[in-house]
């Protein structure tokens, strides 16, 4: 049986080939009956530690599935990123439960505070969403060099340009007295990639990312509208069958956009059109100022309410929706309309929106 | 939103800090606490349509909203007689702080009825203030009859930023319309996750997420409601949905006949674009003509064989992650 500290041998991170680790948002209340599910029977194999498997995926290769935090699992693997990536594409669309981690720019571009970035990509694509007038409708940078970050963050500073701007991927360097160097590669779909001395570094490093977002995904969750019956005993000595009452929480998620949306109808025609990356799907009611659309989450199969205007948008989260639909609506936004775009919320933004002081906690 | 369900939104939307409206009675420290709760007072029971408290101040603020402009004095005299006690007590609300506590009641009404509120209240010998919502602020009237928070709180007209939120979007007294929305979105959300049918109970409850509030007979409005939106939309897609009666040994509800999960990923989004003919389509905005190759990208191969700047050599930290 092989246990956790064999993983810095079956994932090295100090070979030729890079350690891969995919990250996969998981709601299951039987994990082992799931990844078998997944995996196929006979293709998982238990080892001496209770949240970590092998599993063998025939188009894929070998990984090794860390369950350490039950709702973010930790595919980790040597073999090739594509059919490794392609595999656990197909488990994520044939699902409603299984989702890919969407981290939001800034919590690449502020990976880590103690990281020199020593490559930087942005993806913006607006084709679909930004107006053809627009002075930035797509933007893709690569750059390579110490502190690459500082050119996106130049752009950023420019008005006209700074909605365009989104971290789509992001390469550090760490170096640590005792753990030696690390160089990590980061997706913002939670895709890592490492090279260095120590597996148990890297491992850190995976499970330092999930911990940020899974707090983003808390704090949207935190907010989703909650209608509770009040207490039957309560209602019960008013002996009137005719009278409901709830307790309520949560508010609505609000978000501001740095750019106006030109043509609503149009805006809401793409976004509410099922296709990927939003896979939303809607009948949205539009007037001059506003559209009203009950949508679904075609990735879980849940229903969100929007409302938008020119430059925001009002999302209705309800109690027992996954916060990751707002988080991936996020990061899309971000990618696809508007990579300036805040949230109103104070809490939601700073989880969202990570700045080097509290990159710090946790890490 | 109708114009009926404008004062308890607004009422909602100052007490909750999404940070897109102004929201002074979150600033002051009230929370919303409870929907349509019902309180045995004078022998009777009255009905708070929201109940907010403010738990550093230990201040219960009862709301009428009123969706008309009409005030029934019977009932306001109920209102007025509310104490802190009933209202915590109904509401199983939890005092964080040993603070004295204290209760008022406020109106709130269109900004179009106000008068005709006030006058009521008025006549009915109520001294309560009414908060005059209209479509861009709320203002606060008789502040003088308004406690002394609830005054400073409201001191200011609140200007609307962007429209109202819509916690309460409908009720069990809406057009047939306005299910018609919430009902298909849950289809389609039943459709993703490849359910075969889902009965009118459970669409009622999950199209309308508030359906807790109402009592017995406005939750049984509100089921006819959703079951008369359920069959339009089954009717309206015969292929796909089918709504069928109870039986002896099944509830009624809506089949899913045929979902685009079966298909594969292209087909998948054309399936769903498909139902209810959501799709209209709209003239692209783009200036190529369809079928053209993008221009700027119509060397980059050509280029990257010409410099070999791709060589294999196992530069995988750089698109593996592709």
């Amino acid at each position: 049986m092989t246990s956790r500290s064999d993983l810095s041998a079956r994932v090295p991170v100090d070979g030729n080939v890079p350690a891969k680790a995919f990250v996969l948002e998981v709601h299951t209340d039987d994990p082992d009956a799931y990844l078998a599910e997944i995996a196929g029977r006979g293709n998982v194999q238990d080892t001496d530690d209770a949240f970590l498997s092998r599993v063998f995926a025939p188009s894929a290769g070998e990984f090794w599935v860390d369950r350490l935090q039950p709702r973010f699992w930790v595919f980790h693997t040597t073999g090739a990123s594509v059919p490794a990536a392609a595999w656990l594409r197909d488990r994520v669309e044939s699902r409603r439960d299984t989702d890919w981690m969407w981290l939001p720019s800034a919590h690449l571009r502020y990976i880590a505070p103690d990281a020199l970035s020593r490559r930087v990509g942005t993806r913006f694509d607006g084709e679909r969403l930004v107006g053809s007038e627009d002075a930035a409708r797509d933007l893709k940078v690569q750059l390579s060099g110490s502190h690459a970050e500082r050119l996106l963050d130049k752009i950023t500073d420019l008005p006209d340009y700074r909605s365009a701007v989104s971290f789509s991927n992001i390469e550090v360097d760490l170096n640590d007295p005792d753990l030696g160097p690390l160089r990590e590669s980061v997706r913002r779909w939670g895709a890592f990639a490492a090279h260095g001395e120590q597996f148990t570094y890297h491992a850190q490093f995976v499970q330092t990312v999930i911990s940020r977002y899974a707090r983003l995904v808390e704090s949207i969750e935190a907010l989703s509208l909650r209608f509770d019956p009040l207490n039957e005993a309560i209602s019960s000595t008013l002996q009137d069958p005719d009278t409901g009452g709830a307790s309520f929480a949560g508010m609505p998620i609000g978000i501001r956009f740095s750019r106006q949306i030109p043509d609503l109808p149009a805006f809401c025609e793409e976004l509410f059109s099922s296709r990927a990356p939003f896979r939303l799907w809607g009948q949205p009611a539009i007037t001059e100022d506003e559209a009203l659309v009950e949508a679904v989450d075609l990735h879980v199969g849940q229903r969100i309410g929007m409302e938008l205007g020119h430059d925001w948008m009002r999302v209705y989260l309800h109690a027992g929706s996954c916060g990751n639909t707002v988080a991936r609506l996020i990061s899309n936004l971000q990618t696809r309309f508007d990579g300036a775009l805040a949230l109103t919320n104070p809490d939601l933004q700073d989880a969202a929106g990570l700045k080097p002081r509290t990159t710090l906690a946790g890490w | 939103m109708e114009s009926r369900l404008v004062p308890a939104n607004a009422i909602l939307d100052l007490t909750l800090a999404d940070g897109l409206n102004p929201a002074p009675l979150a600033d002051a420290g009230w929370a919303v606490a409870a929907l349509e709760m019902p309180v045995r007072v004078i022998g009777e029971t009255v009905v708070c349509d929201v109940v907010l408290f403010n738990p550093r101040a230990g201040h219960l603020l009862a709301v009428e909203a009123k969706s008309g402009a009409n005030l029934e004095p019977e009932q306001g005299r109920r209102l007025m007689a509310l104490t802190p006690e009933l209202l915590v007590s109904a509401g199983g609300i939890t005092v964080p702080e040993p603070v004295p506590l204290r209760c008022e009641v406020l109106y709130a009404c269109i900004a179009y009825n106000a008068d005709r509120i006030c006058m009521g209240a008025d006549e009915a010998g109520l001294r309560v203030p009414v908060l005059a919502v209209g479509g861009s602020e709320a203002r606060l009237l008789r502040p003088e009859m308004a406690g002394p928070l609830l005054s400073a709180a409201l001191s200011a007209p609140v200007v609307w930023s962007h429209p109202i939120a819509r916690i309460v979007p409908f009720d069990h007294e809406s057009p047939a319309e306005a299910f018609d929305q919430p009902v298909r979105a849950e289809l389609i959300a039943a459709m993703a996750q490849q359910r075969p049918s889902v009965t009118i109970r459970a669409l009622t409850e999950q199209a309308v997420r508030h359906f807790p509030i109402y009592g017995r007979a406005a939750q049984g409005r509100l089921l006819r409601a959703v079951r008369d939106a359920a069959r339009r939309a089954a009717e309206a897609e015969p292929e796909r949905f089918r709504y069928e009666r109870s039986t002896e040994t099944t509830e009624e509800r809506v089949a899913v006949l045929r979902s685009p999960e079966t298909f594969d990923r292209r087909g998948r989004t054309q399936g769903y674009q498909a139902v209810w003919g959501s799709r209209a389509s709209r003239p692209r905005r783009r200036a190529e003509i369809p079928g053209q190759m993008d221009l700027f990208s119509e060397l980059d191969e050509a280029e990257r064989v010409a410099t070999e700047e791709e060589s294999d050599n196992g530069n995988e930290g750089d698109g593996d992650a592709q």
